[in-house]
């Protein structure tokens, strides 16, 4: 037994450094989600889909918001599957804030998909497919390297952290939690994408989902929440004028229902879809960084003004 | 908890030094911690079928020592059937009732006439395949008098629940684990040793080769309406070669657990890739199926119909094949493979070479041209029902086949090529070198602790464990853990 022991062991230690080495470079370009992770607790918060995560940049909002402090911005937004609005989404949040917030400011963007649920499944938080995906399973939000996130909800075989390390990749997730896409912004490019993403809501995603009272409840109970540690201020970002048709079809009284719950809980509410809609985007419904930064210095005058 | 996740891992940690360390000296004891730990796997799963599996061994436990005892033949045989009927009535409840109600409807709906049958939901008692056929057999030798029932009703619960093998078989005969659960078990390096080579390899063809090339499947299964029969054909191909990957390595790595408890279980699989015609490949694949099916089945069938000759036998491999099929699944295509799978056995009937063709020498490096065509034809045979096997219904069978059968065969096979299934790719052609060239094995890589010295014997190990870590496709399930 001993000498199975000794031998097992010895031919362990090295798969396990190769493991810890493999785990240890995992960063930005890892995936999409990896780095949000591996931060400590924060004080300020943007939250919401992957709209939120590619249009709203910390480095332009917090020399707006937070002038010459050491305060800034963290990006925390995931995408329409793993962060819709609704427990899972509440707990992780509640995981990624620092306790003793007291003066936080949290941009929480809206848009129809993030209240919506499929009409085939119950309106109840425990059939949430989100339940089943990392947003739920990761625990340890503020874990550098996050060994629990990589074995329990890294979806690609582990030589990609290797490849991607050095790589050159068109998605960067930056220390602050944006994430950075660089796709070429040829017309033509830029037609095929937001056709293709268009055709995608239209067969896969309109016919399909429909308001959830749940998710809108449980969008009313992080409002609430976040309201103890700061202030709260709702964006509907801006996204391609075909895209919103398709959204207004998903809900059309969605303006209506945020107004509403802005009110009754006393936070500001920008909308873009009122506004000039001038951006560029790379598919419809994310903006190219270019027009990222002028969403998001937009969003940070607003709250400026607004503090 | 299948075998390849974290959960599983960190229970058998434990599990192997609670085992081996605190229970060692008692048989006794660790058989009652063999039990709990069986029990506690199962129920990991779901512990609502906990109570079925325990009230199962618990009738087939008592049902086994009544039979032992009783001398009157009638009484005998009634008892043997309250079992049979128990543990089949149970199997048919579970997994075949919606599937005979919706058939009995569908063929009445034909004569016009309206059946109004009731489908229930019911969810597959994961294991009930499997254990189910271990309790049948267990009555049976009992019956025939080829095995004295066990006393003791720890060893014959954990023989039924045994968890090595309890959710994917192999399905093992109590004359081989019986013996073994009531003897004191001493740890043994040399097995241990072998154990994790052999879980070393399983677990290699299950994350490495299986679900990376599932990949490649999966996106030519789902999309094989659009794609040219090219790569329908290897499709096709690459389905047998999943499928072997993933139930042969859970098989292997079910070996390789049970031999780190001080066990040896029925080997499941033989190189059944370089067998050369149906039965040989039969005698290679599932093999505690196949020999569970022969000696229960094909032989008492072939002893009834004795006197037909070669349509007695034709008859009994086709009732067998169909009831290989039907065991996989309650749906018609399952059905529609064990009958293809019957029908190729015909012509060896017929020729008489059933088992004349001589194995493979295991010093040749290269087979004979005659040997490589028997492989290559013996392969096209079982990935062309593979197909079967891997389509949901037997309307997308038809389509699969009538897409194959097109002009589109003579082009070049269309998928996304990515990492994945570029590793599964390459990785399916290293096993198959590896498994040819270690035919002769216990298992591809048994030789390994002989043949080679030990710098070379570890780098094959590290590179192993290295190409499971960097390799591993997205955590499956096993295929056979829906039967």
């Amino acid at each position: 037994m001993k000498k199975f022991l000794l031998h097992t062991t010895i031919f362990s230690i090295p798969i396990l450094a190769v493991v810890l080495a493999v785990f240890y470079i995992a960063n930005g370009k890892t995936d999409a989600y990896y780095l949000r992770f591996t931060t400590p607790q924060q004080q300020n918060l943007i939250l919401g889909t992957s709209g939120a995560a590619q249009d709203l940049q910390p480095e332009i909002i917090n020399p707006i918001v937070f002038k010459n402090t050491q305060q800034h911005f963290f990006n925390y937004s995931f995408s329409f599957f793993d962060s819709p609005f609704g427990p899972a989404y509440f707990e992780s949040i509640k995981r990624k804030l620092d306790p003793a917030t007291k003066d936080g400011i949290f941009i929480i963007a809206v848009n129809p998909w993030s209240i919506a649920k499929k009409k085939n499944e119950l309106d109840n938080p425990e059939n949430f497919s989100e339940n089943k995906r990392f947003i739920a399973k990761t625990k340890l939000v503020n874990l550098n390297p996050n060994i629990p996130y990589l074995v329990q909800s890294y979806s690609e075989p582990y030589i990609n952290i290797i490849r991607k390390w050095k790589d050159s990749s068109d998605m960067v997730l930056h220390e602050d939690g944006w994430m950075e896409i660089d796709v070429s912004m040829d017309s033509a490019s830029v037609l095929k994408h937001r056709n293709n993403k268009v055709k995608e809501y239209l067969q896969d995603y309109l016919p399909v989902y429909e308001f959830s009272g749940e998710r809108y409840g449980s969008l009313r109970e992080l409002i609430t929440f976040l309201q103890n540690h700061g202030k709260v201020y709702l964006v509907r970002l801006p996204i391609h004028p075909v895209m919103f048709e398709i959204e207004d079809k998903v809900m059309p009284d969605f303006d209506d229902k945020i107004i509403s719950l802005a009110a009754a809980c006393k936070v500001p509410y920008l909308n873009f879809k009122k506004m000039d809609n001038h951006y560029q985007y790379v598919d419809g419904n994310h903006l190219y960084k270019a027009s990222g930064k002028e969403v998001s210095d937009s969003v940070a005058t607003w709250i400026a003004a607004k503090k | 908890m299948i075998f390849n996740s974290v959960a599983f891992f960190l229970f058998f940690i434990a599990f192997f030094f609670i085992y081996w360390l605190v229970f060692k000296q008692s048989v006794k004891l660790q058989n009652i911690f063999l039990l709990t730990g069986c029990y506690v796997f199962y129920a990991w799963w779901d512990w609502r079928f906990l109570a079925l599996l325990a009230g199962s061994s618990l009738l087939t436990y008592y049902l086994g020592i009544t039979i032992a005892k009783t001398q009157n033949e009638k009484k005998r045989s009634w008892l043997l059937y309250a079992g049979l009927l128990q543990g089949i009535g149970l199997l048919v409840f579970f997994k075949y009732y919606n599937f005979f109600v919706t058939s009995f409807t569908e063929a009445f709906s034909l004569l016009n006439i309206k059946l109004h049958l009731q489908t229930l939901q019911l969810i597959l008692p994961l294991g009930i395949s499997f254990y189910t056929f271990r309790s049948i057999s267990y009555l049976l030798d009992i019956n025939n008098e080829e095995i004295e029932p066990t006393t003791n009703w720890v060893v014959f619960f954990s023989y039924v629940a045994f968890f090595p093998s309890l959710i994917s078989g192999p399905i093992d005969r109590a004359r081989l684990l019986i013996p073994q659960l009531e003897k004191k078990r001493a740890f043994n390096y040399n097995q241990a040793a072998d154990g994790m080579r052999r879980i070393l390899w399983g677990m290699f063809k299950k994350v490495v080769v299986a679900d990376n090339i599932a990949i490649a499947t999966d996106q030519i299964f789902d999309g094989y309406a659009s794609m040219p029969a090219s790569s329908l054909v290897l499709g096709a191909i690459f389905y047998a070669i999943q499928l072997y990957a993933d139930f042969s390595g859970y098989s292997e790595m079910a070996m390789g657990f049970a031999q780190l408890l001080g066990f040896k279980i029925s080997k499941n699989f033989n190189y059944p890739f370089f067998a050369q015609n149906i039965a040989q490949f039969w005698q290679r694949w599932h093999i505690s199926l196949t020999g569970w099916m022969t000696e229960y089945v094909f032989t008492p069938l072939s002893f009834i119909f004795r006197r037909s000759g070669k349509k007695g036998v034709i008859a009994a491999i086709m009732i067998n094949f169909l009831i290989v099929g039907l065991w996989h699944g309650s749906n018609w295509t399952f059905i529609w493979f064990g009958f293809m799978h019957g029908l190729y056995f015909i012509p060896l009937i017929l020729n008489g070479t059933i088992n004349k063709t001589p194995d493979i020498a295991t010093v040749k490096l290269l087979p004979s041209f005659t040997e490589f065509r028997k492989i290559v034809a013996t392969f096209a045979l079982v990935a062309a029902t593979i197909i079967i096997f891997r389509c949901g219904s037997v309307t997308q069978t038809l389509q699969y086949y009538r897409h194959i059968f097109s002009a589109s065969i003579i082009s070049m096979p269309v998928f996304t090529l990515n990492m994945s299934t570029i590793a599964g790719i390459i990785f399916a052609v290293v096993l198959i070198i590896t498994e040819w060239l270690g035919r002769g094995q216990d298992y591809a890589i048994a030789g390994v602790s002989t043949r080679f010295s030990k710098p070379v014997r570890w780098t094959i190990y590290y590179a192993l464990a290295l190409a499971i870590f960097l390799f591993a496709g997205k955590e499956q399930q096993f295929i056979y853990l829906q039967f």
